[in-house]
Formats: C-alpha cells, structure tokens, sequence
C-alpha cells in the first residue's frame, strides 16, 4: 500500500462542510429547496467517496495533508481500507436520510435551516473521521462531530430537550477530554505518527505495561462513550428526544460507528494484537463487551417507547461489532466489520419505520401500536425485515456477520462468546417479535384503521433500505464479505 | 459409498419458487378473489407433485438432481434430491397437493382473510418443498426457519386473543430453535468448512463444540418434531389453527425435523461417528418417554383435536426413536414411519375436520352416532385408527416392525414392549371414538351443516342422499372436495403395503444403506 496525494480525501470532507452553508442561502420555509440543495452537497460528498474506491483497488492510499499547526501536529486525511469502508456506507446512507428528513419534516415547519445545516456539517465531521490519518486529526472531527450534533439533539428546543442535550454533550465532551489526553502523551513521545496497520506505538521509548495499558484504557473509554459500551451508555436513550431523523442517521449509525471506528483504530493503527495480548487487558474489555450486550438487550425489552427500545438494542447491537474487533482474529473481526454496515442497513430501517409512524399516528408507545401493521402495512413490512434481520433471521443481512462472529470466537478458542451473540439474538427475539405480531394481528385504536402510508419521501428510501438488506443477505459473497474480508486481511497483516 | 452421480437440474429450484411467488402473488392481490386462489393454489401445487415424479427414472438410476447457486454465503444456495430427499419430497408435495385441495373446500368462500391464509399456506409448503430439496445443511436452514415463520401466520389465523398466544408461543420456540441450530450449523460449518449433504459424516473431530452442535441440532429438531419436553408449542398451536394449517404442520412440517435429524445422523456426523458415543442414547429415552407420555396425555383429551395433537407427539416419538438407536433397520422404520404417519393422521385430522363441521363440537363425547351421518368420512377414520394400532397390512405395521426389528438386534426388549403398549394406548384412544361414531344412538343436530351448504338456500333439501321429503334417516356426506382428499389419503395408509414392490420403502433402504 503506498499513499498516494490526493484532493479526493479533502473533497469528501469539505464538500458536505462547506455545502452546509448553501442550505442556509435557500428561503426558510422553503423545505423543497433546501432539500434540493442539501441533497445535491451529500450525493456530491457520496460521489468523492465512490471515486476514491479505484485507486484503492490498486493498491494505493489516497491522501490530503491539509495544514500542520506545528511539527507533528497536523491535519490530515488518508483514506485507506477501512476509511473507505466506513466513509462509503455513511455517506450513502446520508443521501437516504436527507430524503427521508424531507418526508419526515413535512409540515413540521421550524428551524428548518438550522437543522439541515447541522445535518451536513455532521456529515463532513463524520467523513472526518473515516478518512483521519493521525490521532489528531480522529480527536479534532470527532469533537466536531459531537458539536455538530448537539443543536440537533436539542433541536425541539423542550426543556427535556435541552437536559439531554446537556447530559449528551457532558458525556461526548469528556470522552474526548479522555483521548486527547492520551494523544498528548502519545505525542509527546512519537510525534508525527500516523495510523497504520500494526500500529506505533511499539516504538515507544518508555516500554511500561502500565503506561500502555493505561493509555489504552483511556483510549477505549474515550472511544467508548460515543459506542456506547457500558456504563458509557447513558447519553444514547437520552439523544433519542432529538427528530427521528437523527436518532435514525446519527445516534443508530454516524456517531455511534465513529466510536466504534475510533476503537479500531486504536485497537490495530495505533495498538496491535500482540501488544495488547501481551498487556493481557482484552479479556477484560471483551467482559465488558459482553454485558454490554446482555444489559443492552435486557434493558431493551422493558422499554415501551419504541426509540428507546430501538436505542437499547443500539448499545447491544454496537457490542457485536466491538466484541468482533476485540477477538484479534480474522473471522471475528470480519464479523464485526460486516455487523458495522450490516447493523446500520437494519437500524436505520427500523428507525426510518419507527419514525413514518410516529409521524404518521401521533404514537410512540409500543402498547399503542397495536393494529398498525394494517395501518402502514408497508413501513411495518420493513419494520419487520428489520426486526428479523437483527434477530439473524435468513436470509437477511444481520445472519451473516453473526456467523462470522460465531466462527470469531470459536477460532479465538472462547466459545463462550457465541453463548452471547445467541442470548442476545433470543432477547433481539423477545423485544421485536411482540412489536411485529401485535402490529399485524391485533385491532388497532387509530382514527382511521385503514389508511394511507407515510409520505413518499419517507416510504420509499425505507423500502429501499430494506430492500438492501435482502440483498446484502443473499448476495452478500459478491459484496459485503469480500470487502471486509479484505480489510480485516489489511488490518491483520501487519 | 455414496454415489457421487449427480445432474444439474433447475427443477428442485422451481419446485420452491413456484408455490414461493403463487403465494407471494396471492396475498398481494388482495382479498375477494376465489377463482383466482383455487387456480393458483391448484396449480402450484399440482406442478410441483409432478416435477418431483419427473425425477423418478433419474433417481432410480442413481443420478441425483442437483443444483448450486451462488447466492447466500457462505456456502452458496443449493438443492440436491438424493433417494431420501426425492421420498421426503414426494411425500411433501403428495401431502400438500391434497391438504390444499382439502383447505380450498374447507374454508368458507367468503371467509375474511382467506387471501392470506391461502397465500401463506403455499409459502409454507414452499419452505417444506425446499427443506426436502435443500443440498447442504445451510440451505436446509433457511427453508427450514422460513416454514416455521410462515406457519405463524397461519396459526394466529382467527385473531382471537387466544390464537394469538398460541402463535406467539409457537414463534418464540421457534426461534429458540432457530437460534440452536444456528450455532449448530456454525460450528459444524467451522469444524469443517462444509455443510454438504453429498457426503456421509465430514469427518469431524472430537471436541467438546461439536457435542455442543449435536445437542444444538437435537434442541432444534426436538422443538420442530415436539418432543418432550419441547412440545409445548403444538397443542395450543394445533387447536388454535384452522385444521388444514394443523394438518400441513403434522403430515409435513413436525418430519421436517425428522428429516433434519436423519440428515444429521447420516451425512453431517455420520454413524460411525456417532456410535462411538452415547450422546444418541439420550435421545432414545426422550423418544420412549414421549412415546408413553404423548398416549397417556391423548388419552385424558377430551377435545378431538388436541387428542389427535398428543398422539402426534407420541407418533413423532417412533421416528426419534428409531433414528437414535443407529441401527440400520430401525432407521429404515423411521424414515418408513415418517409416511406411515403422515398418512395416517392426515387421514385422522382431515376426517375430524368434517366431524368438527358436521358436529359443530370438537367434544368427542358430542361425536356419538356421527358415523351414521358421515358413514364414509368414519369408514376412512377407522382405517387409519387401525393403521395408527399398527395392524397388518396397513403402513405403520411396516414401520413398527422395522422399528421392533431394530430394537431386537439392540437387545432392547425394553424398546419393544414400549412399541407394544403405545400400540394398546393407541387402540384405546382411538377406538372409543369409532364405536361411539357408529353405535352411538345420541341425537345429532337434525339438519346437516353441509346439506345446507351445497344445495340452494331456498331449504328444498336436494343435495347428498339426505331426503327430508320421505324423512328418510339415510345419511348425508361432505361434499367431494373434501371426500376425496379423505379417501386418497385411507387409501394411503392401505395401499403401500399391498402392492407388490412398495416403492417408498424400497427408496428408504437404499438411502439409508449409503449410511453403513
């Protein structure tokens, strides 16, 4: 892999920063317009991203050094294997949600250019953050991102609002507090370094176990907060008072996945396996991990509002993934590459159905929804495609990156953690599979029974996302697999 | 040694899509449309029948109809109809081609929601289709959890609250099996890195992970066969659903899992394998007990349906039975066992549906001198009682007799004599109710439920034999189309062990035979 310079890097993140502002030139009450507008800057950001994708097939790492603030200290984009991996899926999954706020804010009227704003900048945050090349650069966009999202979160303006958009921001805030004090001694010993697989900081000069360790749980923890690992995970129920759009993009997808992007990198670019295997501190996260995904899933069934439950299945669902990086195996880590796009293609679905009904009946509690499912007989079709994805039914996506995850742990020789994934897919059972029946086969108590979908601009990038995660399920050998087995090949081959 | 003779073919693959997009199609276009639903119902399920006899010369000659596609990783979607699977099919698409015809009559014409419940009932068989089809175990799987999930919607058919608790019941252990065998097939898939039904045992090591699997596919396909203890679902299920769903579930879908047993036995671990251990002696006593337990508990039933429901479950236990004890001819007695009862409670189940109408009651005590009304539908209930009892020459006979055969050669008298008095149980659930149907002198409703239904509305009594001008007591019948479903299948329990070379039987031991 030899880096090549490259502009592209720098487009995908400045096209969506810098477009931002062109919603703002549209007329306020004009949602059409600045749909258009904002629409156009994420499908130009998605299209930098898509031409990245041929030089890295050869072989090369494009790459934009944007400024140095002092020797060592720079900015800088690389879009190597997982960048792209990661980049790629959010940017289109940016083009879906921007139509979808379009149906989902319909007549809701305020602050409409306030939020479209903020929506793009966290799309040139989170491009940011795939495409980072140093510790730095990772440290700068993920607190952007966090600002970025905080006016969203609070965006209803209500005073539940505001508190957790406070408690958010004290959560995301700190978390960042915690990795750049890590970067700072990290830099102070290895200035300049970049990420790269296998990592530098085996150069550095103080060999101390317990300095590393402790770096490495600062870094963890600091990663963590935004993938919500236990007990980080406070913020993520509390975010979902922001519009369902974001709950949808950002807090099932963009800012959790960059949490757990961040520990990748920290895990393989700047760490390695044999480092951390010699600390001997992944049985211990891998513990974590592993209550997190029970609790998460437990704490699941007891909600009776639909986003909070969704979002409680979130932090497990986010485990997988993290679980599957932190087995240090190919397959295991395949698993969790595949879950990271596999899990977003479902919960965005689920979100995105949850949102048209919500919208669409004026419900948010599971009891509440009963019938709906002859109300909105396609968003719940989704909805359940959804729903039985992440249980890891056949042949939808959420079945393969189990599978990897299962054969990741057998090969780590810790089957014990297969027993996790297949707890978890029961409890996934548990709380989706009521929502499903009772939405299907119970009468409802809406004014009008029968009645119309939500509106297009929703429905159809939902059915869409559906639609993907059939194929992704049943074709996922001519594309999701070999992907992240190549990149877990990349990682690994250090 | 197996015969590695195999064919491409694209039939087994439009075998499962065929019922798959007619069902699909059904429900989509909406309610109110009966012409439609005969005609597709009919024709996707006549076609498949005659698609899996088109095998025959083939199979017979040792060429196995096969096909991979490379879709759903990780080891691709594919069909292979092998002697076992070409009889599990035929026996599948025989079943369903006659339930359908059966339901198509049964549920009334009007019925709200027939549309769906026509259209899931022929996604369930195309799940049932392609687990009989299905060329490697990850293929097995997805028709496998696809059935079950189907059959779902058939189940919660009525919407009653209590239809709704039973479905939901039956989902959740469903997917408690679902998820066992999941790690199941992952680990053999890990162990070995195929899944292929193409071989007999892939050589696996010994390790505690694969015992795990072994107790995974147990798990899994003692949920699906109901047995005890996992065969909580079935009861409620069965009574709650309309009959047809209950018969498809116990003539076809309870030997899915049967069949995945079989399939694990014989080409996932192989017999060698598992004779070195004693993890199939477990499943033994689970068998024998279910056996005991499902005819002590049929005999307690008051409501005809739940009574045939327990005698399912002890009927499926011969099957377990039969497979765990390893023994060639036990084996063959089983997989015989699998048509002997699919026949045999179809029958049963397919009789009690008209009996239930007739009646208006589900209470066998209300069934008396229903015989006299139904002498034919009765006459086909008597010969499966007596094929259930396991009388010679009727089918079970074959299958029990394999089955005591087995048991022999294992010095298990023990075995035998379970045999025995669940045959003695049998008799004495059974017979009561063909005794009361024919000498029964209690009073039926006077005017025949489907005397009204096929004669005009204007009350002129012209349908059946009934005559109520000359107040003749003669009796009156259901209507052909669910008459002649009832008979084929009497006939069914009869025929095979009369004709001369009994062709099921012959494809069984030679399936088996690669085995050992």
């Amino acid at each position: 892999m030899t880096t090549t310079a490259s502009v592209l890097p720098a487009l995908a993140v400045f096209i969506p920063g810098l477009g931002a502002f062109l919603a703002l030139l549209a007329p306020e009450n004009s949602l059409r317009r600045i749909t258009i507008y904002s629409g156009l800057v994420t499908l130009a950001g998605f299209i930098a991203v898509v031409l990245m994708i041929p030089q890295a097939t050869d072989g090369l790492i494009p790459e934009s050094k944007l400024l140095a603030l002092l020797p060592g200290f720079e900015l800088n984009l690389r879009a190597d294997l997982p960048a792209l991996y990661f980049s790629l899926m959010s940017s289109a999954l940016w083009v879906f949600a921007i139509v979808y706020t379009h149906g989902y804010m319909h007549g809701h009227g305020a602050r409409l250019k306030r939020f479209y704003f903020y929506y793009i900048i966290s799309m040139s945050a989170t491009m940011g953050v795939a495409f980072a090349g140093n510790l730095f650069t990772l440290y700068f966009f993920f607190e952007m991102l966090t600002l970025a999202t905080y006016p969203l979160v609070i965006h209803s303006g209500t005073k539940d609002a505001h508190r957790s958009g406070t408690r958010y921001i004290i959560y995301c805030l700190s978390g960042g507090a915690l990795i750049v004090f890590a970067w700072l001694i990290i830099q102070a010993y290895l200035p300049g370094e970049f990420f790269r697989p296998g990592g530098y900081i085996g150069s550095f000069p103080e060999q101390s176990h317990t300095l590393l360790t402790i770096l490495l749980i600062i870094l963890v923890a600091g990663f963590g907060t935004k993938a919500a690992i236990m007990p980080l995970h406070a913020w993520l129920p509390g975010a979902m008072v922001a519009p369902t759009p974001v709950s949808a993009l950002l807090h099932a997808v963009a800012v959790v996945k960059s949490g757990v992007f961040g520990i990748i990198r920290v895990l393989y670019f700047v760490y390695n396996p044999d480092i951390i295997r010699d600390l001997a501190v992944e049985h211990y996260l891998l513990v974590l991990v592993s209550v997190t995904i029970i609790t998460g899933s437990i704490l699941a069934l007891r909600q009776d509002v639909l986003k909070l439950r969704l979002a409680y299945s979130t932090i497990g669902q986010l485990g997988y993934i993290t679980l599957g990086a932190l087995l240090f195996y190919p397959l295991g880590l395949t698993g969790g590459l595949l879950h990271l796009v596999n899990h977003a293609l479902l919960k965005i679905t689920l979100f995105f159905c949850a949102g048209a009904m919500i919208k669409e009946t004026g419900v948010t509690n599971i009891g509440e929804l009963k019938g709906v499912g002859r109300r909105m007989p396609l968003t719940m079709l989704c909805f359940a495609v959804g729903g039985l994805g992440l249980i890891g039914i056949l042949p939808i996506n959420g079945y393969i990156s189990k599978l990897y995850l299962l054969q990741g742990s057998m090969e780590s020789g810790n089957p014990l953690f297969a027993f996790v994934i297949l707890i978890s897919s029961l409890l996934n059972a548990l709380y989706y599979l009521p929502i499903i029946v009772n939405a299907f086969f119970k009468e409802g108590t809406f004014d009008r029974p029968v009645g119309n979908e939500s509106h297009p601009a929703m429905l159809i990038p939902t059915i869409i996302l559906a639609a993907l995660c059939l194929v992704l399920g049943l074709f996922g050998n001519m594309t999701s697999i070999p992907a992240a087995e190549y990149i877990a090949a990349y990682i690994l081959n250090y | 040694m197996e015969t590695n003779n195999t064919i491409i073919n694209w039939l087994p693959l439009v075998i499962v899509l065929l019922p798959f997009s007619a069902g699909l199609a059904l429900y989509l276009a909406g309610a109110g449309r009966p012409k439609l639903t005969n005609t597709l119902v009919l024709v996707s399920t006549i076609l498949p029948l005659a698609f899996a006899f088109s095998f025959y010369p083939r199979v017979k000659a040792g060429l196995f109809p096969s096909l991979t596609l490379d879709i759903l990783p990780p080891v691709g979607l594919s069909f292979r109809v092998d002697y076992l699977g070409f009889y599990t099919l035929l026996l599948f698409a025989a079943a369903g081609l006659i339930v359908s015809i059966y339901s198509l009559r049964y549920l009334e014409p009007f019925e709200s929601r027939r549309h769906r419940y026509f259209g899931f009932q022929l996604l369930v068989l195309s799940g049932c289709y392609g687990v009989a089809a299905a060329g490697d175990f990850f293929s097995f799987y997805l028709f496998f959890e696809f059935m079950s999930i189907m059959f779902f919607v058939l189940v919660a058919h009525y919407q009653t609250g209590s239809a709704i608790r039973a479905a939901y019941k039956f989902l959740i252990m469903t997917i408690i099996a679902g998820v066992t065998l999941f790690l199941a097939v992952a680990v053999i898939y890990w162990e070995t890195g195929t899944l292929t039904f193409a071989e007999t045992g892939l050589g696996l090591e010994q390790s505690t992970l694969v015992m795990v699997a072994f107790i995974g596919f147990a798990v899994a396909f003692g949920i699906k066969s109901a047995l005890f203890p996992l065969h909580l679902w079935m009861p409620d299920a069965y009574s709650e659903a309309p009959l047809p769903a209950a018969t498809i579930s116990s003539m076809i879908m309870l030997k899915t899992g049967a069949y995945g047993l079989i399939r694990v036995f014989g080409n996932i671990y192989g017999i060698d394998y598992l004779a070195q251990f004693d993890w199939a002696y477990y499943l033994v006593l689970l068998g024998a007990f279910t056996i005991i337990f499902g005819s002590i508990v049929a005999l307690a039933q008051e409501d005809l349906i739940r009574r045939l429901a327990y005698s399912g479950i002890a009927q499926v236990g011969y099957i377990i039975l039969g497979i765990a004890m390893i023994n060639q001819l036990a084996i063959i007695g089983a997989a015989y066992h699998i048509l002997a009862h699919a026949f045999m409670k179809g029958t049963l189940f397919l009789c009690a549906g008209i009996m239930v109408k007739e009646a208006d009651s589900r209470q066998i005590a209300s069934l008396k001198g229903i015989g006299q009304k139904l002498p034919v539908t009765m006459t086909c209930f008597t010969i499966a009682t007596l094929t259930a009892v396991g009388m010679p020459p009727f089918n079970i006979f074959i299958s029990k007799w394999h089955l005591g055969l087995g048991a022999l050669e294992l010095e298990a008298m023990i075995l035998v004599m379970i045999l025995l008095i669940s045959s003695m149980l049998n008799a004495a659930y059974y017979f009561p109710i063909v005794t009361r149907a024919f000498l029964g002198t209690e009073q039926l409703k006077s005017r025949s439920e489907f005397s009204g239904l096929t004669g005009n509305s204007s009350g002129q009594q012209t349908a059946g034999f009934t005559s109520k001008q000359n107040n003749l007591p003669l009796f009156t019948e259901a209507p052909a189309m669910l008459l002649a479903p009832v008979i084929v299948l009497a006939l069914g329990c009869l025929v095979f062990g009369l004709t001369p070379v009994n062709l099921p039987l012959e494809l069984i031991e030679r399936g088996i035979a690669i085995y050992f």
